[in-house]
């Protein structure tokens, strides 16, 4: 019995094609300290009414993901997310989903990068430094989400199929 | 926050395309009784008006027989051409119950009503040729299907909302009474109402104003009447309809997203839509009284029943307009006794009119009537009214406005409205055969009234001054009789002419005027085309006035004629006929143009401006008090209301002193026409 929910274990992003057809499979390491965070960014409209009451309707949300490697990214880890950004940068229409906890497998998501910019630096220690690190991580749902999708880790048999169809 | 003491609610409603009855297929909601110059006997007559829902295809006639001896009948007769019709006693009209009774048991089943539709076909024939009193007053026509709350029709009551809960924004309550444009480079007209704009919320109460209007779907039958009405007593403030072509409600990621906004149109302007699709009526559809021996009908009767028969209108008519007949048949009338060679003329009425402009509306007769004769109309409330524009007309009562009040003001020297020097009112032709008594060379054409200061503008629009007396009656111009004429204009410049008798031999002089075009306003007061009347100075070989429909041809004693729209109308004074001429001439008349007329010297004083309140009476003068430099009284050129903040937004003109103007009017010495 785990004390939390929506897993715990690393992300893992599939590449797919516009044709469907996935096309890679790129598993990243688990975060730094700072963790996997996920943001919730709610879309409503507001009228302020000249009665001065005010109505709202939510429309749903967007999440927002952000992947921490701040603190370390080792050589290898590094080129997996240079692989990652060569499907971002690349002019063909990839779609990317991203499954943020591989425990809970049918959490997933179609996402789109945020990032305004990429950061990389190196660790300390010159030549035998263990890695690099300042790489920050920004995605977002690509679709309009209606549905919290928090998911009970011993509860993996509910199918949620809200955000993407996969093919 | 203001808008909590006014109720906003939208009424929705529906109009059936089909009208389907709900009883018998047949209406009968038109009796009409009276038969002033019927002398044998037959008394009464009885006016059937028959509605009819259905839509088979058959045909029906109402016939009613003539003779109190003849045995008339109430029943259905098979004619020669196969169709039936109903035949109608008039010496023992039967009841509406037994005409009804009548069609229900005919066995012949289905029926085509006969619209009248004014072609001259006379859906009803009676004896002794008196149709008069017959009238197919409104219809049972295709009207009724009009999604108008003027219709005949009453829509089906669909629900109602209270824009309290859903009002983001609201615009001014702006009155605009009439305003002056460019049409066709020459400056015209036009009649503008009040309108509001509404901002909505489309998302309160789960999207249920988006359902209300049925965006995306056919509301083509459907209607919205917006009433603004006071909290604390529920009295009317304004009363207008959706322009559903202005409903919108736009979608986009951002707050000011799913607000749905409209407009409000007037009542006038629903008024308008409906009686832009009705045609005036033929002549013999309406009920003409006698007045003076005369065929013709008191003008507050004639709006109410043949113009703007309505019973969701209150029409009131200024008192003034209301003592006006309206005539029947156009003629020059000679008193004939020796010694007086005066005469009335009216050169133009309603059959001259409705043959002139056989697809004209009702809408377009009644607005250039009123053009003619310098009158207004407007919705206030539940309220139709007709006045003069003048200010001092009976409506019009001074005000006080609190200069302590004003919030702001603006203070202009300007000329009035667009600035016109000039106003030209058509007024008809005249062509004339070389003995009639006036010269045709100079006299043929266009006649027009003039006001200006550029030059002479004399409200005499008749080249002639006399009737003589005796074999002929011949048309006699005095020496230094003065009369005003349309001459000619290229795309710069206006020219009228002042043609003047310098002796009794008929040597003519004419001075020239010429005013700038950009300068001139030029108002449609409306004509008959060709429909003119014929006099015939000769009597020999027709009577002296007679319907001609051109002017080629002419005999030598022949003066034809037509008039503006508002030459049908005459009142009775003191036992003699006001015609349009009198009007023409009267301080009256100049001062219901005195709004756009200004010299180039004497520019208007006007100020604008924001008072704090509600000043919801559009049509006033205002008297300012408190203030020095604004004091006196001030007439009112656009007015606004803000309800939000409880505002008014004024402009304002300082009212001209009549003296200002009585030099536009000649003495009516020569006018005291018998």
């Amino acid at each position: 019995m785990s004390d939390y929910i929506n897993g715990s274990s690393y992300p893992i992003f599939k590449i797919y094609n516009s044709s469907d057809v996935l096309v890679d499979t790129i598993a990243l390491n688990l975060c730094d300290e700072k963790g996997l965070t996920e943001t919730y960014e709610f879309i409503k409209i507001t009228h302020d009414l000249l009665n001065y009451s005010i109505v709202q309707k939510v429309k749903g949300f967007h999440l927002n993901f952000e992947l921490s490697y701040e603190s370390w990214s080792k050589k290898e880890h590094s080129m997996k997310i240079a692989r990652l950004f060569d499907y971002i940068i690349n002019t063909n229409d990839y779609k990317f989903i991203l499954t943020p906890r591989v425990d809970v497998l049918n959490r997933y998501f179609e996402v789109i990068n945020v990032n305004d910019s990429l950061t990389i630096n190196i660790m300390r220690n010159g030549l035998n430094a263990i890695g690099n690190k300042g790489i920050n991580l920004q995605f977002k749902t690509k679709w309009l989400g209606t549905n919290l999708q928090w998911v009970d880790p011993t509860d993996l048999n509910i199918a949620i199929e809200d955000f993407v169809t996969l093919g | 926050m203001a808008l909590e003491n006014y109720n906003i609610i939208i009424e929705k409603y529906e109009w059936e395309e089909q009208v389907t009855p709900t009883g018998n297929l047949y209406e009968f909601y038109m009796t009409m009784a009276g038969s002033p110059h019927f002398n044998d006997g037959i008394g009464e007559f009885k006016c059937i008006n028959l509605k009819y829902y259905g839509g088979q295809n058959a045909y029906i006639v109402l016939w009613a027989t003539g003779s109190p001896y003849g045995g008339g009948i109430n029943s259905f007769q098979l004619g020669t051409d196969g169709k039936y019709y109903l035949l109608i006693d008039s010496y023992n009209p039967p009841t509406l119950t037994t005409i009804k009774n009548l069609i229900n048991n005919s066995g012949i089943g289905e029926f085509e009503a006969y619209i009248p539709d004014g072609s001259g076909y006379r859906p009803i024939q009676i004896g002794h040729g008196y149709y008069e009193n017959f009238a197919f007053v409104s219809g049972w026509d295709d009207d009724d299907k009009l999604p108008n709350f003027f219709s005949s029709q009453v829509p089906k009551f669909l629900g109602a909302i209270d824009l309290e809960s859903y009002l983001i924004d609201i615009g001014n309550l702006e009155y605009n009474f009439d305003n002056a444009d460019s049409e066709k480079g020459k400056a015209s007209l036009y009649y503008e109402d009040s309108d509001i704009s509404f901002t909505c919320s489309g998302i309160q109460n789960k999207s249920s104003l988006y359902d209300f209007f049925q965006i995306n779907e056919d509301t083509a039958r459907i209607g919205y009447m917006i009433l603004i009405t006071n909290k604390s007593d529920d009295s009317l403030i304004w009363r207008g309809v959706v322009n559903q072509d202005s409903i919108e409600e736009n979608f986009e990621p951002s707050d000011s997203s799913e607000q749905i906004k409209f407009q409000g149109l007037g009542f006038l302007k629903e008024f308008k839509n409906y009686y832009t699709q009705k045609k005036t009526l033929h002549t013999d559809f309406i009920r003409w009284d006698y007045e003076q021996s005369y065929q013709a009908k008191r003008f507050e009767t004639f709006i109410k029943e043949d113009i703007f028969r309505n019973s969701r209108v209150n029409i009131i008519l200024e008192d003034t307009i209301k003592d006006y007949y309206i005539r029947r048949s156009a003629g020059i009338f000679p008193n004939m006794p020796s010694v007086d060679k005066s005469y009335t003329m009216f050169k133009t009425s309603y059959d001259r009119i409705y043959n002139g402009n056989t697809s004209d509306t009702k809408w377009i007769f009644f607005t250039k009537l009123c053009t003619a004769m310098g009158w207004v109309f407007y919705f206030m409330k539940d309220n139709f009214y007709i006045k003069n524009r003048s200010s001092d007309s009976q409506f019009v009562t001074p005000v006080d406005l609190d200069y302590n009040k004003f919030l702001e003001y603006t203070a202009m020297k300007t000329k009035p409205q667009d600035g016109f020097s000039s106003i030209m009112l058509t007024d008809g032709q005249a062509y004339m055969g070389k003995n009639c008594g006036v010269r045709a060379n100079v006299n043929n054409g266009n006649y027009i009234y003039m006001f200006t200061k550029l030059g002479d503008d004399l409200k005499v629009a008749i080249p002639f001054q006399e009737v003589l007396f005796g074999t002929y009656k011949t048309l006699y111009v005095g020496a230094n009789y003065r009369h005003i004429k349309y001459y000619n204009e290229d795309s710069n410049w206006f020219r009228y002419m002042i043609v003047q008798e310098t002796n009794p031999a008929g040597n003519y002089g004419a001075s020239l005027v010429t005013i700038p075009q950009n300068e001139l306003l030029r108002l449609d007061a409306g004509d008959s085309g060709l429909e003119g009347t014929n006099y015939d100075s000769s009597m020999g070989v027709n009577n002296l006035w007679t319907l001609k429909s051109d002017h080629t041809g002419l005999g030598d004693r022949d003066f034809w004629f037509t008039g503006n729209h508002g030459n049908c109308l005459y009142k009775t004074v003191n036992g003699k006929y006001y015609t349009y001429q009198h009007h023409t001439k009267s301080s009256l008349f100049a001062d219901n143009f005195a709004k756009y007329y200004s010299s180039n010297i004497n520019l208007a004083n006007k100020i604008s401006v924001k008072y704090d309140g509600l000043l919801l009476e559009p049509l006033v003068v205002f008297n300012i008090i408190n203030s020095e430099e604004l004091s006196g009284e001030w007439t009112v050129v656009k007015i606004s209301f803000d309800l939000n903040d409880e505002t008014t937004e004024l402009e304002l003109q300082k009212k001209l002193p009549l003296e200002e103007v009585d030099n536009l009017v000649v003495i009516e010495k020569a006018l005291e026409l018998s």
